[in-house]
């Protein structure tokens, strides 16, 4: 009796406690890290998409509110922040590559921005999605902080749109390198950008895992589709819908 | 290591504060990545400790998107009556994102590119799953 009454007080203790859901979130990448590698790094056993389907299961079970687990997991979630300013040393490092193809980058990731906005608002729309959906949809391979900003000022659900931003990093990220494959694609700068381009910075981590090379231009392909985003999503739509 | 967070964060903050002051459709961290690059060309590069730190936290940017995959529990109703349509739209999004980007690339670079071959794939490999982070200076010295 004694002991189930203190394990409840330290649960309900702990449960609203920041460093629960902090140590919770960092296990359950770990376990995620753990099963990727021992798969033989198979894009199906993605670490994030592994980490996240744990953390959801156990915030039903427990009957945990997002922003409770969101307390303890902002400390990581702030570094997204910091991590993107922290590109700037691979780009650095491969600033040869990028002024030399600067032309062709700039043209493929403008055809890129513009297929991912405008093909992902076409098929919902005929799939019969509603318009918030719709409009939620159209950021959603940009980094999230800017796809929420986008959404917003579109007339989309922010919070919506960041999990469709998430559900895109996974997909990109488990069969992108598939594609790549078997498109038969070899330039590690092709491979990177389109990486970048379509999954954001779920693709640039792992772009990171083709080579150095390919993560710095999946991370230029990031940090620039915000802004090519940003500007063209607005016409896009008024030209779509 | 100290140091090389501050640089970080500071260039962060200075790109928040343009970014908000300018309302512009940039979001900060990318201006803070911009303002590093200028940064870095002044002063001829990064220096030993920027490096391997940000080796370190770029090997492990996965992690770093976790707590965002999560909130997808927010949205389950929307998910369980649209799934299908929404699924759908972002995975054939994705196919074409990818093939339309490095087919234009390629095809931009054999008409526009011209100086240099393409660099090959490169024999190191990083590893941004190596959760000892002391062996995560991979990458470029």
């Amino acid at each position: 009796m004694m002991s189930k009454k203190g394990l409840g007080d330290i649960w309900v203790y702990l449960s609203a406690s920041p460093l629960l859901w902090l140590a919770a979130t960092l296990v359950a990448y770990l376990i995620g890290v753990q099963i990727y590698t021992r798969t033989n790094r198979n894009p199906f056993a993605n670490p994030v998409a592994l980490a996240a389907l744990f953390l959801v299961i156990l915030l039903v079970v427990t009957d945990t509110p997002y922003t409770t687990y969101f307390n303890g997991a902002q400390f990581i979630h702030f570094l997204l922040g910091p991590a993107t300013v922290a590109l700037a040393v691979p780009l650095w490092r491969h600033r040869a590559d990028v002024r030399r193809g600067a032309l062709p980058l700039t043209i493929a990731m403008v055809a890129g921005s513009i297929t991912a906005a405008a093909s992902a608002v076409f098929v919902a729309h005929v799939l019969g999605a509603d318009r918030e959906t719709v409009l939620s949809l159209a950021p959603k391979s940009v980094t999230t902080p800017i796809a929420m900003g986008i959404s917003e000022s579109i007339g989309g659900i922010p919070s919506l749109t960041a999990a469709m931003v998430m559900v895109t990093g996974i997909i990109g990220a488990v069969f992108g390198p598939l594609l790549l494959r078997w498109l038969k694609i070899r330039d590690d700068r092709a491979k990177g950008l389109s990486m970048g381009m379509a999954a954001h910075g779920v693709g640039t981590a792992i772009s990171y895992t083709m080579s150095p090379l390919a993560g710095s231009f999946a991370g230029i392909a990031m940090a620039l589709n915000g802004l090519i985003t940003a500007l063209a999503v607005p016409l896009l739509l008024a030209l779509l819908l | 290591m100290v140091g090389a967070l501050a640089m970080l964060v500071v260039c962060q903050l200075i790109g928040e504060i343009v970014v908000h002051g300018l309302h512009l459709p940039v979001p900060g961290p990318v201006l803070g990545l911009l303002l590093l690059v200028a940064w870095f060309a002044w002063r001829g590069g990064p220096t030993q400790t920027m490096g391997t730190t940000a080796d370190v936290i770029l090997s492990n940017l996965s992690l770093l998107f976790v707590p965002a995959a999560v909130g997808i529990v927010q949205h389950g109703q929307r998910f369980l009556t649209q799934g299908p349509a929404i699924v759908i739209a972002l995975f054939a999004s994705s196919i074409l994102t990818i093939a339309v980007t490095a087919y234009a690339f390629l095809w931009a670079d054999r008409r526009f590119g011209g100086a240099g071959a393409a660099p090959a794939d490169p024999a190191v490999r990083h590893d941004p799953f190596d959760t000892d982070t002391n062996s995560g200076t991979g990458g470029a010295p």
